[in-house]
């Protein structure tokens, strides 16, 4: 037959029992009760560092409500930053959340749209002449190396994003992303696959 | 949190110091919230396509020895797709009622590479009035299958075969 063991008290209680033999208090019980914050610092500095790697993952680039991007299987996570355009299945373009005034939108049949020819290439010229001031000259025998990040809804007509290419080539910009949802989590450290050419 | 310290001359004086932690907490917290809102909990990802920029041609073209393959060419139309290499050899893939056949068309693509594995250049050819996502659902396709270079191309719906109709961008895509 075992001894029925009667456990002490345990840690939490100490400060209460202290409190209520205080010698200072006279036997009254004081307002004073210490709270033991370490694990709560502990936890907040593990979500901040947590939440800081989450922040730095995705770039720049930040999913609309608006529009539903397309799902892939094969692509890679996008981490360089860029310009990003988005297109509405309405047919309304932003580039960077700067609209293209209804003026400069061109025509139906016009391949090229004007304005945003316009826009991407003062970007260009403005990222080049910085480049330079930094003493950085672009390789004239090498394309401009920004990157556009084309965001588009699953609906929108190809002809306007063609019609976006055409303008990015207009301007000089050979570097294209197509914004997807990936159907299986990316590993960030997994080796990239070849960059598209053509 | 509180420190207790011993000092004097032999005696046990203890001095209990109090670390003020509130500051440090609201701080915390806010860091957090901040970070909450501003951090990105998908993951996105995306497709590369490298467009040639239209430069001066080089003075000399050197000419192969045997004629290339032509690249295999997916047209995408607001009725189907069609596959193939050269005009007379392609293949219509209809629409399964009111989806485009991805199965078989995946079957074709993957025969394809079979038959010329070093070949990396697919062309997209698409129709305006066909949705974006149709596009990228080939681009995806061809990528997953080992095609690694995309050439895309696009204009008016036409009925006429892909190497006849045809209109690559400016400087390809």
């Amino acid at each position: 037959m075992s001894a029925i063991i009667t456990p002490g008290r345990r840690p939490a209680y100490a400060p209460i029992g202290r409190l209520r033999s205080s010698p200072l208090s006279g036997g009254k019980k004081s307002g004073f009760a210490s709270l033991n914050l370490t694990a709560m610092v502990d936890m907040f500095t593990i979500l901040v560092i947590f939440l800081i790697q989450m922040f730095n993952t995705s770039g720049e680039v930040t999913l609309s409500d608006k529009i539903q991007v397309p799902k892939s299987l094969s692509g890679a996570l996008l981490e360089e930053p860029g310009t990003v355009i988005m297109l509405d299945d309405d047919g309304s373009m932003l580039l960077d959340s700067e609209t293209i005034p209804a003026s400069e939108m061109g025509t139906e049949l016009d391949i090229v749209i004007p304005g945003m020819s316009r826009l991407l290439k003062e970007r260009r010229e403005f990222d080049l002449d910085i480049k330079k001031r930094r003493g950085e000259p672009a390789d004239p025998t090498q394309p401009y190396d920004g990157v556009i990040i084309i965001q588009a809804d699953i609906k929108t007509d190809f002809r306007q994003v063609r019609r976006v290419l055409a303008s990015a080539n207009d301007a000089g910009w050979a570097k294209i992303k197509f914004v997807t949802i990936p159907m299986k989590a990316i590993d960030p450290n997994a080796p990239k696959t070849e960059a598209a050419g053509g | 949190m509180s420190v207790s310290v011993e000092g004097g001359k032999g005696r046990g004086k203890s001095m209990g110091v109090e670390l003020n932690l509130v500051p440090f907490i609201d701080f915390m917290s806010c860091l957090i919230a901040f970070l909450m809102i501003a951090a990105v909990w998908t993951q996105i990802a995306s497709l590369d396509v490298e467009q040639s920029i239209s430069n001066t041609p080089p003075d000399v073209i050197e000419q192969p020895e045997t004629p290339p393959v032509p690249p295999l060419t997916v047209h995408v139309k607001a009725e189907g797709h069609w596959i193939g290499r050269k005009v007379e050899e392609g293949i219509q893939v209809p629409k399964a009622g009111e989806t485009y056949d991805y199965t078989k068309l995946e079957e074709l693509m993957k025969k394809d590479h079979e038959t010329y594995p070093v070949e990396e250049m697919v062309v997209i050819n698409t129709d305006d009035g066909v949705p974006y996502e149709e596009m990228v659902k080939v681009l995806d396709m061809s990528r997953t299958i080992g095609y690694p270079k995309t050439l895309l191309a696009g204009g008016a719906p036409s009925a006429a075969l892909p190497a006849a109709g045809a209109a690559p961008m400016p400087g390809g895509g």
